[in-house]
């Protein structure tokens, strides 16, 4: 289980600022829930408490089962380093068989020619790839998820079906502004606005309260957006 | 509990081996320089001795004296940087869930002690055997003397470190210490090279005592008067539960 008790935090989002107080938030053990938020709504920083990254300014946050780091976030990369060597060093943080975890990479992520590749000099359509695929592969109780997709558009249904399967012996938190994926995947939500986090136990409600939020129809995912900065800040120009 | 201390232990290996990787890549000549400064300024200090007879004892050979001081200094100005950044900023290894601030930490600071004592024995043993004082006087005790080096570069780290986050302006201070801590760290001198009236100006530091036992399990020709391990423990336990206590605290305060 999950659970933020009596929780406050500050996030800071550039020159804006959210705050959330008095967050009281439970999720339980195999449960699929959506936490929805358009650009703005602090998202990032309550994945961050979840994922222990940051700690809340006051109130507990518990965890009580294993969970994952935000799948695809690829902060951990060594720009340097091959991808499978990057692999190895996932598989022996969390204690796992270091060949056969880059095996099922490889396979999920359809490397080929690039297991052996500093990530700096792999295309970003495989560095999402890898990201996305190295999450996955681990036995998690939970998932913690800010997209669920990763690479080109005809990858698209075989992560869908990863997630899927993911959601089926786990639990799936899907941190998100598009609703369809969340719909597609959850069946409870959290919606976030307003520096308040209000629960839904089924997705129409949740869609429909969203969708009358205001919401900037333009925004890219923030997620994706971050990553993307952080890309153009680590990557070295591959000619 | 145990269980606890055992991931622990996996997350810190992990983390240090992935460490020492990406320095070993001479592509970011981080390897590089750590190895380099060191025997540059071994280097010039050697260089400096030729000239001036005094800058070293003389019943003690100068390049073994040099490196027996300088090589651990480094290593304790390492870690002590690492950890400082390490607690003071956000690394990206904190997106995972098992990694804490303190793991970032140790992990940094314990690639620099693997650096470090690979090059402190890489240049002493040969250095040593041809200058005729290897075998060490008292091996046991130059081991501790670095170990208490690195763990007081670590507490002093934390200390520094948690000082810095909430406020970023008391970094110039840490570098004016840091100064300070070259000059009268014992690293090119022995206490002995001063009258005795001068001694308590040094010896409030617990870097000198260190290096004087380090001097002192070296040389057969040489006993600190004033090399004190006890006073070392002291220092070393009082910064680094001073610097836990701060870190624990901090953890609420947001990033500046």
């Amino acid at each position: 289980m999950i659970e933020f008790r009596n929780v406050m935090k500050k996030v800071r989002l550039g020159a804006v600022r959210v705050t959330y107080e008095d967050l009281n938030i439970r999720i339980e053990e195999n449960t699929r829930v959506a936490f929805l938020g358009h650009q703005g709504a602090g998202l990032e920083g309550i994945i961050d408490l979840i994922c222990a990254a940051d700690a809340p300014d006051s109130g507990i946050v518990t965890r009580s089962h294993s969970i994952s780091w935000a799948i695809p976030g690829n902060a951990f990369l060594h720009r340097h380093h091959a991808l499978a060597s990057n692999a190895r060093f996932i598989a022996r943080l969390y204690e796992v068989d270091s060949e056969e975890f880059v095996a099922k990479v490889t396979e999920m992520a359809n490397l080929g020619e690039f297991l052996h590749t500093p990530a700096d000099r792999c295309p970003r359509e495989i560095l999402s790839r890898f990201a996305f695929s190295v999450g996955m592969c681990l036995p998690f109780d939970h998932y913690i998820l800010t997209s669920v997709s990763a690479g080109g558009k005809s990858d698209k249904p075989r992560f869908a079906e990863v997630v899927a399967d993911a959601g089926q012996r786990a639990g799936i938190l899907l941190a998100t502004k598009d609703l369809k994926a969340a719909q597609q995947f959850c069946d409870q939500a959290y919606v976030f606005a307003d520096g308040r986090a209000t629960y839904f136990d089924n997705m129409e409600a949740a869609a429909e309260f969203f969708g009358s939020l205001e919401g900037d129809s333009d925004d890219t995912n923030f997620f994706e957006a971050e990553e993307e900065l952080e890309d153009l800040v680590n990557m070295d120009f591959v000619p | 509990m145990l269980a606890d201390l055992r991931t622990q232990f996996r997350v810190i290996s992990a983390l240090t081996i992935h460490e020492l990787q990406g320095l070993m890549k001479g592509y970011n000549y981080g390897f590089a320089w750590a190895l380099l400064e060191p025997m540059m300024f071994i280097g010039v200090m050697r260089i400096a001795r030729s000239a001036f007879k005094s800058l070293t004892p003389p019943d003690m050979p100068p390049t073994t004296f040099l490196i027996v001081g300088i090589v651990p200094f480094y290593m304790f100005m390492n870690a002590m940087s690492s950890v400082g950044k390490s607690v003071s900023g956000t690394d990206s290894m904190l997106k995972f869930p098992r990694v804490t601030p303190v793991d970032v930490a140790i992990a940094s600071a314990l690639s620099d002690f693997c650096i470090y004592f690979t090059l402190f024995c890489t240049l002493l043993l040969p250095i040593s055997f041809y200058d005729g004082v290897f075998p060490p006087d008292n091996g046991m005790e130059v081991f501790s003397a670095m170990i208490a080096l690195w763990v007081l570069g670590v507490s002093v780290g934390f200390v520094t470190g948690t000082a810095m986050r909430v406020f970023p302006p008391i970094k110039q201070f840490v570098g004016y210490t840091n100064l300070i801590n070259r000059m009268a760290g014992g690293m090119l001198f022995v206490v002995t090279m001063f009258p005795s009236e001068y001694w308590p100006y040094f010896t409030w530091n617990p870097v000198l005592h260190c290096e004087e036992m380090l001097r002192e399990g070296w040389f057969t020709t040489y006993t600190s008067p004033v090399a004190s391990p006890g006073f070392v423990m002291e220092c070393i336990l009082g910064t680094l539960l001073l610097g836990l206590s701060l870190e624990r605290y901090q953890r609420r305060i947001p990033y500046i």
